[in-house]
């Protein structure tokens, strides 16, 4: 009985998010190879989703340049597989000190990892330690976005400047050309560690460590006074969160096949903020389910319009551009908040409504 | 509220169950908009006059032959984004091209069945696109691409799934891929000839300015070669972010940097950053003493910035000025689908898709029933096409072009004067 009361008291985001992984299971049995590509790509966002909404939805840190993280995990990559290979455009003999890391396969994959978790403690060291919070974080991390963008089109001797990286080897460790998985093989790869990913946000959340990220939300000063250190807490949530940002990259460069500025710029970081505002900040269903949504819809909006004909093909955007408008003008609070929120108030209201109940035995038995 | 909400709610859901339902339905849905294409192709090929025969019988040899008997190729182009302005005539010349040659029987009695994509000048909407014509709709062949980001992000796919792609644009020539044809001007078609042409005609002195991108570096740095070569003077250089639209203080300094002697403005800048350039050099009246010259100014270019443009120099392999009846016959096909207004605006690029379809038409006959990558490849080797901007030629080591050289001058009503062109067409040299 008690499990029971438990399972049903279970938040309806959980059962959406048991459907979401059951169908991504199932998902390259009944789709083309075309379909898997773009879902392995898709999940990897989701990867990135989930990271920007451990800050963002738990801890209220509203990061409008998380791509700066993402692009990091997939340069180094990128570098690596373009050392590996000896791309044409590579002039220089030997990787710099700074790099050095990157000949090695394992390291390339650590690097991706913990290259964005430096970052993000560099960065949040200056930000957390000298107080900077709301709306001026979020101003400093968007100005990181558009100089890390031109920082990587400057540097073309490491980062091949705007024309981007080539990436041939689809998989987890080897950079070397002739390394290949299939698209389907990949999808689980990448599948798993969606997986991996969204346990360890689902249980960071409800530890006493979530509980405090949560307390920075709602009201720091309060938390000071209680004793907590906010600026420690909120140094760790963006060390981990740049960390899955990174592996998030890293994994799309895999899926996609290249890397570009554009995935370390502006564009992409206000993408994430959308497709986690849409969906619904602070309950992780909402990450997934919200760049699930538009990513999948963008791609195939694209092609039904294209579809239809050449002239046609522009006005998708304004399709989507009029259900974003709609969906933030209606539902502020996301899709997922929206659900979470009709469900807090049934469950208030029968509560409600047994307490009622009990006042009235109570009168009818002590009349 | 609430029922706003639900509304809300049915709306995502139903545009979710539509976008599921499109999933299965996607490739019949390209296949209605080819068979609209190929009824415009017969309206189009009723514009040529010897032609009209040739439509009847496209008609006939359309509802006989199955659909096996039909080539599949995708084109794939910015029709929105960025770079979409520069893209149109590309677009527009593929599929001018396309419905000629259907018009004219199609490749040895088959037609040729397109699909459209829009890669809104983004890298990874390239790929997917891409993959989307490779693995759904099975294309044989890919024309289209401009930005290099795009061709550099596509290349591991064509590797993977051997599928050819005919890149039109021209670009730097830095990293060529086996996969690749190009049918554009590589740097050694252009600056070779365009720096000592300026020394001779204009002045000795040169102030080098581009757009921190591979292609304007790549360009600034041969130009530097070139000058040491032929004692040249380099007065100053200057690469600016992609974005940047205010030039004023690169204006002051070459106003500082060079004296009243003249001097040779060399400036590779990108789209909208190149016509503010043009602009405030214009408004600043340094126009008497200095002459911008550009392999970035095109008619598109010339005829959008009106008196900013003119009297300055630009160099690639096709103007629309030039005066070979191929030329004339494009234009006047390209008028009469298009409008003439828009064929005024014809480009380098646009020239060089038109010539892109009608290679791989070539090399599509040569190889066939075989659709392979390696024989459609193979078969682009030594390929020669009679183009608008004169006979080209494929060279079978790179699979770039031969093409001449020419320097143009923008003139006041925004066409642009061919004032050089080289002897005979230039080997291609892609690295170097």
């Amino acid at each position: 009985m008690p499990l029971l009361t438990k399972v049903r008291q279970l938040p309806v985001n959980r059962w959406i998010d048991l459907a979401l992984f059951l169908f991504l299971l199932t998902f390259p049995i009944w789709q083309n190879t075309y379909w898997v590509y773009i879902m392995s790509g898709i999940m990897a966002y989701m990867i990135f989703a989930l990271s920007l909404d451990l800050l963002w939805g738990y801890t209220g840190l509203m990061s409008m340049g998380h791509s700066v993280l993402f692009g990091a995990g997939g340069y180094m990559i990128g570098i690596a597989s373009a050392w590996a290979n000896q791309a044409d455009w590579i002039k220089f003999d030997q990787l710099p000190w700074f790099l050095a890391i990157l000949s090695q396969p394992l390291g390339a994959f650590l690097a991706a990892l913990f290259l964005p978790g430096l970052i993000a403690l560099f960065i949040g060291l200056f930000m957390f330690s000298g107080k900077i919070r709301g709306v001026f974080f979020s101003l400093i991390t968007l100005a990181l976005a558009g100089i890390s963008e031109l920082f990587v089109i400057n540097q073309s001797r490491y980062t091949h400047g705007d024309s981007g990286i080539t990436v041939t080897s689809r998989t987890l460790f080897s950079n070397s050309d002739s390394q290949r998985l299939t698209d389907q093989q990949f999808y689980f790869v990448v599948l798993a560690f969606l997986l991996g990913s969204y346990l360890l946000c689902l249980w960071l959340v409800n530890t006493r460590t979530g509980k405090v990220l949560q307390g920075i939300r709602e009201n720091e000063s309060r938390l000071t006074y209680l004793g907590y250190k906010p600026a420690a807490f909120k140094l760790f949530i963006f060390m981990l969160s740049g960390m899955m940002a990174g592996l998030a990259g890293m994994l799309f460069v895999r899926v996609q096949g290249s890397i570009n500025h554009s995935a370390i710029g502006i564009n992409l970081a206000t993408l994430v903020l959308v497709w986690v505002a849409v969906g619904g900040r602070g309950n992780l269903t909402g990450a997934l389910i919200g760049t699930l949504l538009l990513q999948f819809s963008e791609t195939k909006l694209n092609s039904v319009f294209s579809g239809i004909s050449a002239d046609f093909a522009q006005y998708w955007k304004l399709v989507l551009g009029l259900l974003l408008l709609l969906i933030v003008f209606v539902i502020p609070k996301g899709l997922i908040g929206v659900l979470l929120e009709q469900q807090q108030s049934r469950q208030g209201r029968d509560r409600k409504a047994a307490i009622m109940r009990k006042e009235v035995h109570s009168h009818d038995a002590n009349p | 509220m609430t029922k706003f909400k639900q509304l809300a709610l049915t709306l995502v859901a139903l545009v979710t169950a539509l976008g599921m339902g499109a999933c299965s339905a996607g490739s019949s849905s390209t296949t209605a908009g080819v068979t609209t294409t190929a009824g415009g192709s017969t309206a189009a090929g009723s514009d040529l006059a010897e032609s009209s025969a040739a439509g009847e019988q496209t008609t006939a040899a359309g509802s006989t032959t199955a659909d096996g008997d039909r080539i599949k190729i995708g084109l794939v182009f910015s029709l929105t984004g960025a770079t979409a302005i520069s893209e149109q005539c590309m677009y527009n010349s593929a599929i001018l091209a396309l419905d000629e040659i259907n018009a004219a029987g199609g490749i040895g009695g088959r037609q040729i069945d397109y699909i459209v994509k829009d890669y809104a000048t983004d890298a990874d909407t390239a790929v997917k696109v891409v993959k989307d014509l490779i693995l759904q709709d099975q294309v044989s062949a890919i024309v289209g691409l401009y930005t290099s980001a795009s061709r550099v992000a596509v290349e591991p796919v064509l590797e993977e799934y051997k599928v050819p792609l005919v890149y039109p644009t021209f670009y730097e020539g830095e990293t060529p891929n086996p996969y690749v044809i190009y049918t554009g001007a590589v740097p050694n078609q252009q600056g070779d000839y365009f720096i000592p042409y300026l020394m001779d005609n204009v002045s000795r002195n040169f102030y080098l300015i581009g757009t921190d991108t591979t292609y304007a570096a790549t360009i600034n740095e041969q130009a530097k070669v070139k000058l040491a070569e032929l004692g040249g003077n380099l007065v100053g250089e200057e690469l600016v972010s992609s974005d940047t639209t205010d030039f004023s203080d690169v204006i002051a300094k070459i106003r500082n940097q060079t004296g009243d002697e003249g001097c040779v403005i060399y400036a590779n800048l990108n789209g909208d950053s190149g016509t503010a350039f043009y602009t405030q050099f214009h408004a600043a009246g340094l126009a008497d003493n200095y002459t911008i010259a550009s392999f970035i100014m095109d008619e598109s270019f010339s005829t959008a910035l009106g008196d900013a443009a003119v009297g300055t120099y630009a160099c690639v392999n096709y103007f629309n000025s030039i005066d070979t009846p191929a030329n004339s016959a494009y234009l006047k096909s390209y008028a009469a689908e298009f409008g003439e207004d828009q064929a005024k605006a014809v480009t380098a690029v646009g020239e060089s898709t038109y010539d892109a379809v009608n290679l791989l038409a070539q090399a599509l006959e040569k190889s066939g029933s075989d659709l392979s990558a390696d024989t459609i490849l193979a078969n682009f080797d030594n390929l020669t096409f009679d183009a608008p901007q004169g006979t080209i030629k494929v060279d079978p080591e790179t699979h770039h072009i031969y093409c001449k050289a020419r320097i143009g001058l923008v003139q006041s009503d925004g066409s642009i004067k061919v004032v050089y062109e080289t002897d005979d067409v230039i080997k291609p040299e892609p690295t170097r």
